[in-house]
């Protein structure tokens, strides 16, 4: 009998036992955090440093901008002494000049060269300056460009100044060569100045037409001061000048003839008296005649103008009809007389009275010394006073004999209204300016040439504009400007140097015989 | 106060690239463990799949055994009582053993399937660690060029501060 047999059932494990690994941690992000805060905290360190560096150049700038503020005004300071240092350089030294021969080779004045030379220095120097200042902008970039800005600025200013530096040399050469030859009769090479100066752009054309217009008046000019009145009336007739230019250059000769006339006229007085000083003292050897004596013939060749000859002729044989008591009697003054004609000085009309003394008893020979001597010391003392009024003494004024009483009178007014005025101090002189004013003026008036700017020379000489000042005047003051001094009689007749009669017809003016 | 502006601009460049630097060495690290893991997950699934596999073929033995001993016993109970292993004993007997061998079938076809899905997990986690270690590379080289760039730039925008504020020349 087969008996069952039992298998045991031993089956396999299905699981292995191993798990599988989930959510073990190597997925989750356990340590970046800390180096993300890592790199946060470099990126603000680095964000706090550009902070700091904005914040620093925001400084810098506002520091640089206030020192670029301060130092640009010490630019132009020092562009300006570059500049003056150009006004310095002796233009000649560097510069042809016409009388080159390679002066007029091609289209241009060869200046570029040499103004461009002069400046090297000036600009060396003012760079140094530049940038010694530029030293206080802290930002490089703002530093360079500062510096660049002023040297571009500065080298522009002087090329302008140099260029107009030359060219003003230039165009005042040219110029003045222009109005030499027209002044001197060569009006033809005074406009090939014109042109020269025109072509090289030194002058427009506007300017070129208007100097040669210049050119015909400085040739007109040139002609009547040399004495060619005719001349200078013809050439001005022919002129393309306008009317108007034309009736002040006639006004002009007329007045030169007038003066010159007039001058003549007051340099044969001057010379008349000398010459009758020393006829005098031989007049008076007539009571001695051991001394020399006064001749006809000596009046004859004498230089004595027409006139003065014909008087000298009649008063030597006045006093050579003279007794010997007769004579003693003229050359003796009178007492009474004398002390009049002292009066008279102290009036300040002396001149005027001097022959209607002599006529009265006053001895010509006295009548000389007062008007050579005791005049003197009023010329002294009047020159002293109008350099305290004025500061400037007018000693031209003394050619011309009554303007000097003119100015004793004015001065005797003026001590008077002082005294009135119990004037101390700048008013003393305040006084003074308002009376002399109006004899000064009157007294240029008459003996300046006409073309004279006398109120320019008043204004120079009393440091004041004529027309601001009103000076309250005087009554005596008023009496004398309205009384005008004649220097001749109306009628007087005189001969000028080339034997021209001339009949004085009163205020100052000539007319021919 | 300038050299501490720029000092500061450097040491900030220098914590940051150092910070970004390990952040990408930490991803790198952690790509690896994922790696190994995945690694680690494949071979569990492989030895979970063995496993399946001999379950499966002892299960189908034992199957096997117990058919016999029930077809036996059918023979043995038929023989006992005297009829004929024909007609419809015989038919019963055939439908127990056809019964029985789909039985084995599907033991069997069962523990195939579970073998494949573990073998089929192994295979995606092999995947998974090969895509973490590709991974590990790039956080590598991202350790290096992010911390480079961030030293380049650093490096000149301090260069620039200092010769502004006169630092350098």
């Amino acid at each position: 009998m087969k008996l069952p047999r039992y298998t045991a059932t031993i089956a396999p494990p299905k699981e292995t036992g191993l798990v599988r690994a989930q959510d073990t941690g190597a997925l989750t992000d356990v340590g970046s955090a800390e180096f993300r805060a890592i790199e946060g905290a470099g990126r603000a360190i680095q964000q706090t440093a550009g902070i700091g560096f904005q914040v620093y150049m925001d400084r810098q700038a506002l520091d640089d901008l206030q020192k670029m503020g301060e130092i640009s005004i010490k630019a132009q300071e020092s562009e300006k002494l570059g500049i003056d240092e150009i006004g310095l350089i002796d233009i000649q030294e560097s510069r042809p000049l016409p009388n080159d021969p390679d002066y007029y080779k091609g289209d241009k004045i060869p200046d570029s060269i040499s103004w461009a030379k002069s400046n090297e220095k000036v600009f060396a120097d003012h760079k140094k300056r530049i940038l010694d200042l530029a030293t206080p902008i802290k930002n490089p970039k703002t530093r360079q460009k500062w510096i660049n800005s002023q040297l571009i600025r500065g080298a522009d200013s002087f090329g302008r100044v140099s260029r107009a530096k030359y060219d003003e040399y230039q165009q005042a050469t040219f110029l003045g060569y222009a109005k030499d030859a027209a002044s001197n009769g060569d009006i033809e090479t005074a406009n090939k100045w014109i042109d020269i100066a025109e072509k090289y752009g030194l002058i427009g054309p506007k300017k070129a037409a208007a100097e040669r217009d210049k050119n015909i008046e400085n040739y007109i000019v040139g002609l009547y001061r040399k004495g060619n009145h005719d001349e200078a009336r013809k050439a001005l007739e022919a002129s393309s000048l306008d009317s108007k230019q034309k009736e002040i250059l006639d006004d002009e000769i007329d007045s030169d003839e007038r003066n010159s006339l007039t001058q003549a006229g007051l340099a044969i007085e001057q010379k008349d008296d000398a010459i009758g000083a020393g006829f005098l003292d031989l007049l008076t050897n007539k009571l001695d005649p051991a001394k020399p004596q006064l001749t006809f013939d000596m009046i004859k060749v004498s230089e004595l103008s027409f006139d003065a000859k014909k008087e000298w002729f009649t008063l030597l044989r006045v006093f050579d009809n003279y007794s010997e008591q007769e004579l003693k009697e003229a050359f003796t003054d009178k007492g009474e007389v004398l002390a009049d004609i002292y009066d008279k000085i102290d009036d300040g009309t002396l001149t005027d009275e001097l022959d209607t003394m002599v006529g009265k008893g006053l001895s010509p020979i006295t009548a000389q010394r007062i008007k050579t001597e005791v005049r003197e010391p009023y010329k002294k003392d009047t020159e002293q006073l109008f350099k305290r009024i004025f500061g400037w003494s007018p000693e031209l004024g003394f050619e011309n004999e009554l303007s000097s009483f003119l100015y004793e009178k004015t001065l005797r007014t003026w001590e008077a209204e002082i005294k009135a005025q119990k004037a101390t101090g700048e008013k003393i002189i305040e006084i003074g300016r308002s009376i002399a004013r109006p004899y000064f003026l009157e007294h240029l008036k008459t003996v300046m040439p006409s073309e004279t700017n006398i109120s320019r020379m008043i204004e120079l000489a009393l440091g004041e504009e004529i027309k601001e000042v009103k000076p309250a005047e005087p009554t005596e003051v008023k009496e004398q400007e309205t009384v005008k001094p004649e220097l001749y009689e109306v009628g007087e007749s005189r001969t000028d140097e080339k034997g021209q009669f001339w009949e004085y017809i009163g205020n100052n003016k000539w007319q021919k015989k | 106060m300038t050299t501490a502006i720029f000092i500061m601009a450097i040491v900030g460049t220098g914590v940051q690239a150092y910070g970004q630097y390990q952040q990408s060495k930490q991803a790198q690290a952690q790509a690896k463990a994922q790696a190994a893991w995945n690694l680690y997950n494949s071979k569990v699934a492989k030895r979970q799949a063995e496993a399946e596999q001999r379950a499966a073929a002892f299960e189908s033995k034992q199957h096997k055994r117990k058919a016999e001993a029930l077809l036996a016993k059918q023979r043995a109970l038929v023989g006992a009582s005297g009829v004929e292993m024909e007609g419809s004993p015989l038919l019963v007997a055939e439908d127990t053993a056809a019964q029985l061998a789909k039985e084995a079938v599907n033991i069997r076809l069962t523990g195939q399937r579970r073998v494949q899905a573990y073998r089929s997990q192994s295979i995606l986690d092999i995947s998974r660690a090969s895509a973490a270690t590709s991974r590990a590379a790039g956080y590598g080289r991202a350790a290096v060029i992010g911390a480079g760039s961030t030293l380049l730039q650093g490096g000149a925008q301090a260069g620039y501060l200092g010769y502004q504020m006169g630092v350098i020349e």
